[in-house]
């Protein structure tokens, strides 16, 4: 796997602040596939996935100037933002109306208020990916904290586990997934 | 500082994961501008998470989808 070393990161970013047509492609490249993961998952829709990435994009685009390591890795800054225009979304009148008329009833929307209603039964198409490696009960919190963006304290409020627990997992869980993407059969 | 002891404390997992508070965020990066091995290893996580972020896109829908979006998203831009 390739990463950004620390001049990388560095200069990406203040690239990326002269806000040029080539940065903001270089941007796209290097991080929309992951915001679209983390959207899809949540609206699990692929057309509202797809302009929902377009709306966090202009929003990233936006307020770049704001970033600042203080908030967080770059990433972490950006699946902020794609969080919540996902969140905005399932909390809108669209989209209330339209699972009304689809008959799909309002339950979607409830892991937004809800994080006990998260289910992992889509996911089967991913048991060759590494979201299958990690056992389940660090799944989970990983899943819930970092991707659907939760603190510690409701998960640990939710699934019921202690909160050094949940703190413990996330950071066992991190370490897994670190070991297992250096395996080069992950790279 | 134990440079070896601080990566293994948990501290840069919990950086990258945005489950610190404000001012253990900040200090966490004026280590990471001090040493660069503290440096790569929130990098190293960071690239970690976000592959875990791609995987979720299971369909590999981006991989086909990728140009014409970014195409919209440019004229989008523009206008």
């Amino acid at each position: 796997m390739t990463y950004l070393n620390e001049t990388e990161t560095s200069e990406f970013v203040m690239r990326l602040k002269t806000k040029s047509k080539a940065a903001f492609t270089d941007l796209y490249y290097n991080y929309s596939a992951a915001l679209y993961g983390v959207t899809y998952k949540m609206v699990r829709d692929k057309d509202v996935a797809e302009e929902l990435l377009q709306d966090t994009f202009i929003k990233i685009w936006m307020y770049l100037d704001s970033y600042n390591p203080i908030k967080g890795t770059l990433f972490t800054w950006m699946l902020n933002i794609a969080r919540n225009t996902c969140k905005d979304y399932l909390r809108s009148k669209h989209y209330h109306n339209q699972m009304m008329s689809s008959g799909n009833g309002l339950e979607w929307i409830d892991y937004v208020n809800n994080p006990n209603l998260i289910t992992y039964q889509d996911e089967n198409k991913e048991l060759y990916q590494l979201t299958q490696t990690l056992e389940e009960k660090y799944k989970e919190i990983i899943d819930h904290v970092y991707i659907y963006g939760y603190t510690q304290e409701e998960v640990s409020k939710t699934l019921k586990i202690p909160i050094g627990t949940v703190k413990t997992r996330c950071r066992t869980a991190l370490k897994i997934l670190r070991d297992l993407y250096d395996n080069p059969i992950y790279k | 500082m134990n440079l070896m002891e601080y990566i293994n404390s948990g501290i840069i997992e919990d950086y990258c994961l945005g489950v610190l508070n404000p001012f253990e965020m900040q200090a966490v990066v004026l280590v990471a501008e001090r040493y660069p091995q503290i440096k790569e290893a929130i990098d190293i996580s960071e690239s970690v998470l976000k592959k875990y972020a791609e995987d979720l896109d299971s369909d590999k829908e981006m991989d086909r989808r990728s140009e014409e979006i970014l195409f919209r998203l440019l004229k989008k831009m523009k206008s």
